[in-house]
């Protein structure tokens, strides 16, 4: 007798599996075009793994931004760059140290944060434990506090057993541009002006050189 | 798991009428009674309703496409003043069957400097997002493979995977001629893909929700109407992203042979094909849902038919327009992407939000108010933005790279 949950065992050792063979064929190919496609086979694998999370809105943005946006112009510009197509050059001892010292404080860093979750908090909030749940999401509700003329948006736990169990995972898209517009205004704003800068920047590289610059 | 699949009755009548009775996702049971396995394999049942789903989506959708190629090529003889393909069948429809034989019964020829990991892999890029983003369309009231509820969202990340399937080609070929329609290829998706799906977000916001079957639900006045411009940027997008004419330069055949297949044959060349006949059902089917409502009519024809008439209808819109429109240059196309739809796509968004706050949950007569002033925006912005393009047989300096262009600039450089 098989669980349902053990089909989902399967299919994260098989999307873990993929992830990871991506991930050392990205590093371990010498042809550069077959290294960036083995990196959007990671990005998709990675996509993968949120759905299991069941964050299925990052999930689509992952596939969307990384493997739609980011890896097409990594394999833009390689089309660009001919010479690489044989295979890049061996940047000697120093990179490999330094590659393998950022590849272990990543490591490290994912560790670490695996480690610190509290993981048996969703896994009792996905299994229908409807007071962590109602705890973990919340919901935003008008309230008015003394002294204070202005109506204030406040976080406050689901009471409703049924709606906290969907909460977690239902409306994560909901949840998500709340966070953005309300608790994390200032980084969301932050990063639309590093955007901004970079569209300026790359605006400006392309019209120096036809204006006779550095060309 | 979420046991949201069991919504639909299909998927309902499989699964309860495999996993054993008791199960409360069964509540009134099957049709047939108690469930066929013993207690303990749902599993099973789960496996083989999921499989079924997946079976009868592909394989609707492939048999589909070779109607549809029917369709298209009888229609684009009409237009043209000829007959299209009447020989083998009643009107021509066994065509597609006979040209199916003919594929795969020729030779699958891999040129010898090609990169044969890559050159195989590009029709599969291109045919496998395009049957994923089949499982969310609703083709009518309860038919459809998966609501997500993240559903436009999913389609649009599923077929921005296909903007590999060019390049894929173009470098396993390893031919110039596949190397310049890649390039070009995913200039113009890069560029598309933009408006396209900033036009989009206006109907989100009206709908406030990602799913298709809540954007259907939310089309009491259809979004065709209630975002004009939208409708239309997308309308141009879709085109554009599916590259056929006017924006089909990327295999052009006066300049590039074939462009970026130009070195497939047999069954390879055939999926090529068959993934970019499906893309423009699949575009069509999304317009006929996000902007025409969708399954949703009048009572005196199933939804399935009132589904079906808007989709037919799209995709004979897009026959037409390749039937009539000649190809553009690289550079138009370009600066029509950034220069005409990115605008117009930022004012319908701006206008579209300013209207949601307005009007944030609309009833029939706010979405028909809704629809009167994005009319005007959309009238006012075309017109604006006309004052500034190209007037007509005026012919812009073509931006060229210096090193591989012919302004004469290479000297100085």
């Amino acid at each position: 007798m098989i669980e349902r949950s053990a089909i989902i065992d399967i299919v994260f050792w098989a999307v873990a599996a993929l992830a990871i063979a991506a991930s050392v064929m990205v590093v371990t190919v010498r042809d550069v075009f077959k290294a960036s496609l083995f990196l959007a086979g990671s990005f998709v694998a990675a996509a993968g793994l949120y759905v299991l999370l069941r964050a299925e809105f990052l999930a689509a943005v992952q596939v969307l931004i990384y493997v739609g946006a980011i890896s097409i112009l990594i394999v833009f510009t390689v089309m660009l760059v001919r010479q690489v197509s044989g295979g890049n050059r061996s940047g000697g001892p120093f990179f490999a140290i330094a590659g393998g010292v950022a590849a272990v404080l990543v490591a490290l860093a994912i560790s670490y944060a695996a480690v610190n979750s509290k993981w048996s908090d969703l896994d009792r909030a996905a299994a229908g434990d409807e007071r962590v749940a109602a705890a973990l999401t919340g919901e935003y509700q008008a309230q008015q506090s003394p002294g204070n003329p202005d109506v204030d948006l406040v976080k406050v736990p689901i009471d409703d057993p049924e709606k906290a169990r969907h909460g977690v995972f239902e409306r994560t898209t909901n949840q998500l541009g709340t966070m953005f517009i309300r608790d994390y205004v200032l980084a969301f704003e932050i990063i639309s002006i590093v955007l901004l800068a970079a569209l300026i920047g790359a605006l400006a590289i392309a019209r120096g050189a036809r204006d006779g610059g550095t060309s | 798991m979420t046991d949201g699949f069991l919504d639909n009755a299909f998927f309902r009548n499989i699964y309860c009428n495999l996993a054993s009775s008791g199960s409360d996702r069964c509540a009134g049971g099957g049709p047939f009674g108690d469930g066929l396995l013993p207690p303990g394999w749902e599993w099973l049942a789960f496996l083989v309703t999921a499989f079924v789903t997946v079976f009868v989506v592909v394989n609707g959708a492939l048999m589909a496409v070779n109607l549809y190629i029917w369709g298209e090529r009888r229609l684009l003889g009409r237009l043209q003043g000829r007959l299209g393909p009447n020989r083998w069948g009643p009107f021509g429809l066994l065509t597609p069957i006979a040209d199916l034989i003919k594929v795969l019964s020729k030779e699958d020829i891999v040129p010898a400097a090609a990169d044969r990991l890559v050159y195989s892999l590009a029709p599969v890029l291109l045919v496998v997002p395009v049957l994923l983003a089949f499982a969310v369309i609703p083709f009518g009231s309860s038919t459809w493979a998966a609501n997500l509820n993240v559903g436009v969202l999913y389609l649009i990340a599923v077929l921005s995977v296909e903007s590999f399937a060019p390049i894929t080609a173009a470098w396993g070929s390893q031919n110039r001629y596949a190397m310049f329609g890649g390039l070009r290829a995913v200039a113009l998706l890069v560029s598309y893909e933009l408006p396209l799906v900033l036009s989009l977000i206006g109907v989100l916001m009206i709908a406030g929700s990602l799913s298709l079957v809540d954007i259907v639900n939310a089309q009491d006045v259809p979004f065709a109407l209630v975002q004009p411009l939208g409708f239309l940027v997308f309308l141009i997008g879709s085109v554009a992203e599916i590259q056929r004419a006017p924006f089909d330069l990327s295999e052009a055949e006066s300049e590039l042979v074939g462009g970026y297949h130009t070195d497939y044959s047999g069954i390879r060349w055939g999926l090529f094909q068959a993934g970019e006949f499906m893309s423009t059902m699949v575009s069509g089917a999304i317009i006929a849902t996000v902007f025409l409502s969708g399954w949703r009519g009048f009572d005196f024809l199933p939804s399935h038919a009132w589904f079906f008439i808007k989709f037919a209808g799209v995709l004979f819109v897009m026959t037409w327009i390749r039937a009539t429109l000649p190809r553009l240059r690289i550079d138009q196309i370009t600066s029509f992407a950034w220069k005409g739809l990115l605008p117009l796509a930022a004012v319908n968004l701006l206008a579209s939000a300013v209207l949601s706050l307005i009007w944030p949950r609309p009833s029939v007569g706010e979405l028909w108010a809704m629809a009167a002033v994005n009319v005007v925006v959309a009238a006012a912005a075309i017109y604006v933005l006309g004052q500034f393009g190209p007037k007509p047989g005026e012919r812009p300096r073509p931006a060229v790279a210096p090193a591989l262009g012919a302004t004469g600039r290479e000297g100085a450089a």
